[in-house]
């Protein structure tokens, strides 16, 4: 792999090599255990959905072989397919453009590009709806009727804006790191540019654009209040009608470890496709020179970065801004709900500092112990991010209304589940940090008389705070879009924003749900901006 | 503990790493009050040795004192915090969030007058008054001696120096050695430093020990080592030296430069070290060898002779007489040590 395991995104999924450091010492048993404990959270709900599974085999079985499970894997494939091709397609261009052309404004589309990641899914698939159709807002204001997204097509485009920003950061760090020699090399043997592109950037592209890829296709499988609001009937959407609408759990465990499998499926397709070649690429000496693209290209290349960003941004956007206008007008003012904007931040918050606190051992043990037992303790909280996390929330229900009756639908069973679900944010963040720090400091710091846990205060933190920081704020941001175990494990009299504006928009209430939407994104922007602009130290 | 006693002792000390040993049987003494050089080349193991002494890796098996305490045994392993050694560390590994103080007086723990014993290191290292300074504002060589303060403030039983000058240029190399070695001695601490670097261990040691492949070959005062190493490859990666065939009876052994008398009882086939600076050239005609090239260094002069039989010998002088490829010389050698033929490698 290359070098896309520094950036956020990209420490999501690709677990970064483990470290080639000379071992230290044996791990206490203290870190071992404390690594277990953390773990645990997030493997018992996949162990209750199998339970719940095997112990009604014959109905699973039966379920499993229906025709209307054929159809859920059926459109859940569609939707997985076609947004990955579309997002890798806008992802790789995007990046293209900015990174290696000489149009007008390259700073300002690079922060434009990523900026759909701070909306969330449902919020964009909100915007389409109510922008379209007779009553719409575009009807409303400009006259013209658009026609109304709603199934397989709403659902895709949708989730293309939503992730094709995972390839556009993947591969733009990428070609921002690719030697550009190689390419001079091409262009000395004689291969045009646009072979050159083909031949020599493109397959150095691949590791990076595949994990990007992968993120987008796992992001989608995951994907509940887009294709719940878009009512295209795939996985997640199904086994939370099954959940909500009855008091049988059966189908919902098994069409859950189904979700499962499929995702592990996925998960398998890309380490099987990925190419052998290993592409070192240190930061290169130089950066690449742009290409000068002429006049009516650069017109064309403007024209398609134009309507990206107005279909990713502008049109959602303004569509929230119109509908809190125009339901200002017709109705009592929307007012900015106080408490879904404190329950989201305060759940958020919990979460980060769960998710932070507790990646402080598991990645101590696996950059200060590398071995075969905490790389596998790193995969495992790579892979529970991975799967849908309408199946860690089931999970976690089924294991807690049986065996933990007092914190079933507490603060305390939801925070806990935010925090395993995205701990591998975390996980990444303090990795990274900590993989800077000389072993040699800590070790300074026993040998003057400070014990393990003097030394994680007195040393280990201060230099890594940073990267808690960062590893916080992405937990933050993800945790406050979050909507399937916030559905599942809210307490009652709980809400946050997510909450609110999926039930106003599920009852076409636009207007009332617009508002929490606009504060969703400006809230989740604060932490974005500072990520983005954080220095890479 | 008095100063017969050890300051460390380590007793067939056995550390693998997979299927590498990195320690074999590693036997070692550093008496106290002094500075002992443990010198191999890069895999003796050397550094896996300070870090067993330090309690930073657990060796598989064999017994370590520190001040007459065992800290590592078959049961026991001491942790690092509770040894009282003091570690200098390659790169220094000074905590780049605190200032000067805060390194030097990390390990204090207020159990005397912090402020004072800073103080008093720093002034011991010549550092007197950068209290408030961060490392990353010191030079290589004031890092260094921060480092050297911080592990002697807390008055360790012993202070550990892994590769204590590979950091520094080569033109601040010495004299930085130098002060290191002063400020140890004067703090009458017990160091044990490691060094790939044969003239390092050499010029700042009171006691040096060779280690080849994780086991110690030879401890001795340097002189005694650069004179009369055990073997043949102790005598090679000590510096440079021409070996011959000789054949040793009654304590002398005859080559094909004469007859020298030898320290060791040995009889039969044998290899005889030459070193540069035991073979004298002085100008003659017509001689008995070829002067085939020189380099000179200012304070001494690298010969390369070749003689009449076709043998070549280096000879290590002064920066007189002026001597030039082409000048016919006569030989003479000085001192010689002989081994037993087996040992022959290389």
């Amino acid at each position: 792999m290359t070098s896309q395991g520094d950036t956020p995104v990209g420490t999501l999924l690709q677990p970064p090599r483990a470290a080639r450091r000379l071992r230290r010492g044996r791990p206490s048993r203290w870190l071992w255990l404390a690594a277990a404990a953390i773990l645990a959270p997030a493997l018992v709900p996949f162990g209750m959905l199998l339970a719940r599974t095997l112990a009604n085999a014959g109905r699973a079985v039966g379920i499993a072989v229906s025709a209307r499970t054929l159809e859920l894997v059926v459109n859940s494939a569609i939707l997985v397919l076609s947004v990955s091709a579309s997002a890798a397609a806008i992802g790789i261009g995007a990046a293209w453009l900015t990174e290696r052309t000489d149009i007008p404004f390259r700073r300002l589309w690079r922060v434009i590009a990523a900026l759909p990641l701070v909306i969330p899914s449902y919020v964009i698939a909100l915007a389409l709806i109510s922008a379209g159709g007779a009553s719409g807002i575009v009807a409303d204001l400009v006259g013209l009727q658009l026609p109304v997204l709603r199934g397989w097509p709403g659902a895709w485009v949708a989730l293309t804006i939503s992730t094709y920003p995972f390839v556009y950061l993947t591969v733009s760090v990428t070609l921002r790191r690719i030697d550009p020699s190689h390419e001079e090399a091409a262009r000395g043997l004689g291969a045009s540019p646009a072979r050159v592109f083909r031949t020599v950037v493109l397959p150095q592209l691949r590791p990076s654009a595949g994990a990007g890829v992968l993120l987008a296709a796992l992001y989608t499988l995951s994907d509940f209040g887009a294709v719940s609001l878009m009512q295209f009937d795939v996985f997640t959407r199904v086994v939370y009608a099954q959940y909500a609408g009855r008091l049988d759990r059966v189908p919902a465990a098994v069409l859950a470890t189904l979700l499962v499998l499929f995702a592990v499926g996925v998960l398998l397709v890309e380490q099987r496709t990925r190419g052998r070649a290993a592409y070192h690429s240190p930061t290169p000496s130089r950066p690449a020179t742009r290409a000068a693209i002429g006049p009516r290209s650069t017109t064309v290349a403007l024209g398609s970065l134009g309507f990206l960003a107005f279909v990713s941004l502008v049109l959602p956007l303004g569509t929230l801004v119109a509908w809190v206008v125009r339901g200002s007008a017709t109705g009592p003012a929307p007012t900015i709900d106080w408490g879904a904007t404190a329950g989201s931040i305060s759940g958020s918050f919990l979460a980060a500092l769960v998710a932070v606190a507790a990646s402080i051992p598991v990645a101590m043990l696996v950059t200060r112990h590398p071995s075969r037992a905490s790389a596998w303790t790193e995969r495992i909280s790579y892979a529970v991010f991975a799967l849908p996390h309408i199946t860690v929330a089931l999970g976690m229900v089924f294991f807690a209304s049986r065996f933990l009756g007092g914190l079933y639908q507490s603060l305390t069973l939801m925070v806990l589940v935010y925090a395993s679900i995205f701990f591998a944010q975390a996980l990444g963040s303090t990795r990274a940090a900590l993989i800077r720090v000389d072993p040699s400091l800590e070790e300074a710091s026993r040998s003057l008389g400070r014990g393990h846990l003097r030394t994680l205060a007195g040393v280990t933190i201060p230099l890594i705070w940073r990267g808690l920081l960062a590893g916080g704020m992405l937990v933050f941001l993800t945790t406050m879009k979050e909507l399937p175990a916030t559905l599942l494990l809210r307490p009652t009299g709980f809400d946050t924003l997510a909450v609110r504006i999926w039930s106003a928009a599920g009852d076409l209430l636009y207007a009332r749900a617009a508002a929490p939407a606009l504060i969703l994104v400006v809230v989740s922007a604060v932490p974005m901006y500072l990520l983005a602009t954080r220095d890479p130290t | 503990m008095t100063d017969a006693t050890p300051a460390i002792r380590c007793l067939a000390v056995s550390k693998q790493y997979g299927a590498v040993d990195a320690l074999r049987d590693f036997t070692l003494e550093a008496p106290t009050h002094g500075v002992l050089g443990l010198l191999g080349p890069s895999g003796s193991g050397k550094t896996t040795a300070l870090r067993v002494i330090a309690g930073f890796e657990r060796p598989d098996s064999g017994i370590v004192e520190i001040a007459g305490r065992t800290v590592v045994d078959d049961r026991l392993m001491t942790p690092p915090e509770r040894r009282r050694v003091g570690m200098v560390f390659q790169h220094y590994a000074l905590f780049p969030h605190l200032d000067v103080a805060g390194n030097v007086g990390y390990g204090l723990d207020g159990s005397e007058d912090e402020r004072t014993r800073i103080a008093e290191v720093l002034e011991m290292v010549g550092l007197s008054g950068a209290e408030r300074r961060m490392p990353h504002e010191l030079s290589g060589g004031e890092q260094q001696r921060v480092a050297l303060a911080r592990a002697l403030a807390p008055r360790p039983d012993v202070v550990l120096l892994d590769e204590p000058f590979s950091n520094l240029d080569a033109r601040r190399r010495d004299a930085v050695r130098r002060e290191v070695r002063t400020i140890l001695v004067e703090a009458r601490a017990t160091a044990v430093f490691v060094t790939h670097d044969q003239e390092e261990a050499l010029a700042m040691s009171d006691i040096v020990a060779v280690m080849r492949d994780g086991t110690v070959l030879q401890v001795a005062d340097p002189a005694e080592l650069y004179h009369r190493p055990t073997d043949c490859w102790v005598a090679r990666f000590l510096g440079e030296a021409e070996f011959v065939d000789g054949t040793a009876h009654d304590g002398r052994v005859e080559t094909p430069f004469g007859a020298f008398p030898i320290d060791a009882p040995l009889r039969g086939d044998v290899e005889v070290m030459i070193r540069p600076e035991s073979v004298r050239v002085a100008p003659a005609d017509p001689g008995s060898a070829l002067v085939v090239d020189r380099e000179f260094y200012g304070h001494d002069q690298l010969i390369t002779l070749s003689l009449d039989d076709g043998r070549r010998l280096l000879s290590r002088m002064g920066p007189g007489p002026v001597l030039r490829p082409g000048d016919r010389v006569d030989v003479e050698i000085d001192h010689v040590v002989a081994f037993p033929a087996e040992h022959g490698e290389g």
